[in-house]
């Protein structure tokens, strides 16, 4: 009886305490897995809207989605960051950490707000660089850099918050808090590969696929993030569903939007499309990402050097040639329907060009060539793998 | 992105295909209706240009549109046209802003529709980055401060998440942790120390790069030369380098404009008071020679205007001393011949200094007044108020008259019925005006020809040295050609835009349509056809 009677209340205790449970997910974190989600659609469809219609205004459609990210994050996390600070209870404070002598926010929260102002000083900045240099018509240009580190940011503080939140609770909420904080981590790491991706796209196009540049800047920019979040993943496969929630916002995308109609409204066209040319279909990253995610499961303990120096060799080798063929799929008359986007390509571009259904000549890799190639390439990946098992050794214990 | 410019901070405007003078102006006929427009073309690419059209009759029911064309996409491969819109207060007056994306020779084609037709106009704009330009102070300091908050709050974020970020919630501050947040403050003040070093020499970077490809003007070398059967002027083309248009801007790619492969012009520096209009004769692909007519020894100012293939026209800029004539004393004495269609001509020093030139001196004429010329005619230049105005449209109209006084009967002169130069007294501003407007008229044609092909890009086109090969018989033939028939030719297969003014006796009127752009004193020579002798004439202007 007495036993019972004590295990009831200790029934009674974690139900008192589940239910209060449901609502640790702050809201202003699913504003920001929401705000990552934005940005990384936007960005998507930014590109795709400059490949196709090429004019765009301040508030073009895709500008929209994206602004509409930095505003609903930095609202959100300001708002909760003031309200802690002039109104939070001890014990609100007490989970967050202080800054500046009177602000109390969580770490995600100060990613957030940094990302937000980031945005929002690249735009006079862009605007100053357009009528200084031209337009700038490519991804990567400084004042496009401060943009997209606010975009980065702002994806990676909803990350850290989703993951502070994860450890600071551990096992301690209820089954659909937990559920929710799943889905948000998976979303948000997601909606950061894309984003990963999308910064160095520029290296990525198809038809350099077989020079080993590609993969020389895919090691540096891609384990630093799938690493990190498998190693930091209180979940199982956290590198896989992380390269799943990718690959399926980027082939969306590729789907998606050629259902609309799009008409070039600058000069010269050379291309005369009618709908919308989507971007780049994914890489194949869920292959790297079960080596990694089986990898840190066997090896988490070891000597991070010697994990980092496998995660890499892992990460060439598995990527590099399911890479290499399945460019040469897409690249095949097989590849040329509309599940790979293969027909995409911007109405300023010569659709008789001879290089558009081959690899470019100038970037293909050989022989010697090839392996030196990739041996810098995983060596490049060492370096970053460390640093991303640092970095997620760091997120796991991440609670504020 | 569609914006205003939001920060007009031009520091340096270099040239464009005119002198200091980057604005284009067309007048013609649209229909019934006499149009003018002035372009004001982009002076960063990719940018805007200003469209301004006026309809001086301010007619009913009619719409404007205009797009930007350009050479190598032809009109198949440019989007739809953007409506212009009236401005509200002026009337018969339009305005719109049309983007320019690539740099080359490009147009604006003007669209008028009226009830259910259509007319159209190409004018010729050429695309290039001009512009130099620094960032304004006020948004210098509000970038400045958004940086520094950047800067402040991320290197507090790093600190942060090295130490209090991991301690567990409820447990106070150590002694440990603020020495790991010490040490992040210094990691992340590093950091972010880095990424401000590489981000300036990144921007330095593209700053250079801009740089590369802004448009330089064609420059050339200009050597004068006595020989036993007169004296030559031989005019070098310095090669371009490889950022300025490796196509578009080939030099092989000259063709005649107005029948003459280069219209040279000679004016005396500093007084002005020297002028000649030379076509010389192409050596080979970089050389040019032309006779030189008797002129003073002293420094000129040369500008030789050229035409291409792929439309895109521009001056060449260059400096010629003539010695003094004792050096060459040896050269004949016999009468200079010219080539029939070079000129020069004598006047007023703009100093008011004595006069000391041989020959015909001509005194520059002012606004309203009538002046005489050389070989008894006379002229007016005629205005409303003789007050001109920086940046504003207008029609300089000179009216001219024979010995006896009488509207004089105006002849084509290679194809216009007139030429004028207007340059400004320090020579900053320099450029060749027609009735039609200060565009090239041969870039025009090339415009036209070219989009009648209804070719697109820079493939599948013309070698350049059996190009040049083809263009001297050409200009060869013109030459051997009767000035009534070569005349026709010009004009015939040219888009003649003279417009018929009751008002006044046919052709005694030539009228340019110009703006200037800057404000100060220019000297403007007209050129004219009478009795089929070339007529020269001189006036002095200020403009406000």
């Amino acid at each position: 009886m007495k036993t019972n009677f004590s295990t009831l209340t200790l029934e009674e205790a974690v139900r008192t305490a589940s239910a209060v449970s449901t609502w640790v997910i702050p809201s202003f974190i699913y504003a920001s897995v929401f705000a990552s989600f934005c940005i990384a659609v936007g960005l998507q469809w930014d590109i795709s809207w400059h490949m196709s219609v090429g004019r765009d205004g301040l508030f073009s459609p895709p500008h929209l989605a994206i602004y509409l990210g930095a505003i609903l994050s930095g609202v959100f996390s300001g708002f909760k960051v003031l309200k802690t600070s002039f109104w939070g209870s001890l014990e609100e404070k007490q989970q967050t950490i202080k800054f500046w002598g009177i602000f109390h926010g969580s770490l995600g929260a100060m990613f957030c707000i940094w990302g937000a102002f980031a945005m929002l000083t690249s735009a006079p900045f862009d605007d100053w660089w357009h009528n200084t240099y031209g337009l700038d018509v490519k991804i990567l240009s400084p004042p496009h850099a401060v943009l997209g580190l606010g975009m980065i940011v702002i994806q990676f503080g909803a990350l850290i918050s989703v993951i502070a939140v994860q450890n600071r609770l551990r096992n301690n909420i209820e089954e659909k808090a937990k559920s929710h904080l799943h889905w948000l981590f998976v979303l948000s790491s997601g909606f950061l590969l894309v984003m990963g991706y999308t910064f160095f796209a520029e290296y990525f196009f198809l038809s350099r696929q077989h020079h080993v540049l590609t993969y020389q800047v895919a090691m540096a920019a891609l384990p630093i993030l799938m690493v990190s979040v498998a190693y930091a993943s209180p979940y199982k496969w956290g590198a896989t569903k992380m390269a799943i929630v990718y690959t399926l916002l980027m082939a969306g995308m590729v789907w998606i939007l050629p259902l609309f109609p799009a008409e070039p409204m600058l000069s010269p066209v050379y291309n005369y499309i009618t709908s919308f040319q989507p971007f780049h279909f994914p890489f194949i990253l869920i292959v790297p990402a079960l080596v990694i995610d089986l990898m840190v499961a066997k090896w988490k303990n070891r000597n991070k050097w010697f994990l980092a120096a496998a995660l890499s060799i892992g990460f060439v080798l598995s990527f590099v040639p399911a890479q290499w063929y399945f460019a040469e799929l897409q690249m095949s008359e097989y590849g040329r329907g509309w599940f790979f986007g293969r027909y995409s390509l911007p109405y300023f571009a010569n659709p008789d060009s001879p290089y558009r259904y081959i690899f470019h000549p100038n970037y293909i890799s050989q022989g010697w060539d090839l392996i030196k190639g990739l041996g810098i390439a995983a060596l490049i990946g060492i370096i970053t793998c460390r640093l991303a098992l640092a970095w997620g050794n760091w997120m796991s214990q991440v609670k504020r | 992105m569609i914006r205003k410019i939001l920060f007009p901070i031009l520091l340096l405007v270099l040239f464009t295909s005119h002198v200091g003078s980057p604005g284009v102006i067309f007048e013609g006929l649209l229909g019934p209706y006499r149009v003018l427009a002035n372009i004001n073309p982009p002076d960063v690419v990719p940018g805007t240009a200003m469209v301004t059209v006026i309809i001086p009759e301010n007619p009913e029911g009619v719409s404007l549109e205009a797009r930007p064309v350009y050479w190598s996409a032809g009109l198949k491969g440019t989007p739809k046209a953007d409506p212009l819109f009236p401005v509200t207060g002026e009337l018969g007056k339009y305005e719109g802003e049309l983007w320019f994306m690539e740099s080359g020779t490009s147009s604006v084609q003007l669209m008028m529709r009226l009830g259910d037709e259509t007319f159209e106009a190409i004018i010729p704009v050429m695309a290039v980055p001009t512009a130099q330009k620094e960032m304004p102070v006020e948004l210098g300091l509000v970038l400045g401060l958004l940086g520094v908050l950047l800067v402040v709050l991320m290197v507090t974020i790093v600190a942060s998440a090295m130490s209090d970020s991991i301690r567990e919630p409820g447990i106070a501050r150590t002694p440990k942790t603020q020495k790991r947040k010490q040490i992040g403050v210094m990691m992340g003040s590093i950091i972010m120390l880095l990424i401000l070093w590489g981000g300036k020499s990144w921007w330095d970077a593209e700053s250079n790069q801009y740089r590369n490809y802004m448009f330089e003007p064609l420059s050339g070398t200009s050597i004068f030369e006595g020989n036993p059967d007169g004296n030559y002027l031989y005019l070098g083309v310095d090669e371009l380098k490889t950022t300025q248009g490796r196509i578009t801007r080939k030099i092989s790619y000259i063709v005649p404009d107005h029948g003459k492969l280069m219209h040279l012009f000679l004016i005396r520096k500093g007084d002005l008071d020297v002028f000649a209009h030379l076509h010389p004769e192409r050596l080979d692909t970089l050389n040019f020679r032309v006779k030189l007519p008797p002129l003073p020894a002293g420094d000129y100012h040369v500008f030789g205007d050229i035409t291409r293939y792929t439309g895109f026209s521009e001056t060449i800029v260059s400096e010629l001393n003539i010695p003094e004539p004792s050096d060459f004393k040896l050269a004949s004495n016999e009468p200079v011949v010219l080539g029939r269609d070079d000129t020069y001509t004598f006047s007023n020093p703009i100093s008011n200094k004595l006069i000391t030139l041989d020959g015909d001196i001509m005194i520059c004429g002012k606004p309203g007044i009538k002046t005489d010329l050389p070989g008894g005619y006379s002229a007016v230049w005629e205005t409303e108020t003789g007050k001109f105005e920086v940046g504003k449209l207008y029609n300089l109209d000179f009216a001219l008259f024979d010995p006896n006084s009488e509207p004089a009967n105006l002849e084509p002169y290679l194809g216009m019925m007139g030429h004028a130069v207007v340059l400004k007294h320090d020579g900053s501003v320099y450029i060749h005006l027609h009735p039609t407007g200060n565009y090239s008229m041969g870039s025009q044609q090339m415009l036209l020809d070219r989009f009648k092909s209804g070719k697109i890009g820079f493939t599948d086109i013309p070698q350049g040295l059996s190009f040049q090969d083809s263009i001297d018989e050409v200009v060869t033939f013109l030459d051997t050609l009767p000035d009534a028939e070569r005349d026709s030719l010009l004009m015939g297969d040219m888009v003649h835009y003279n417009w018929e003014d009751p008002e006044h006796e046919e052709h005694s009127m030539v009228s340019f349509p110009y703006a200037f752009p800057e404000k100060g004193n220019y000297r403007i020579w007209i050129q004219v056809k009478i009795d089929g002798e070339i007529v020269n004439g001189a006036f002095d202007v200020e403009v406000e």
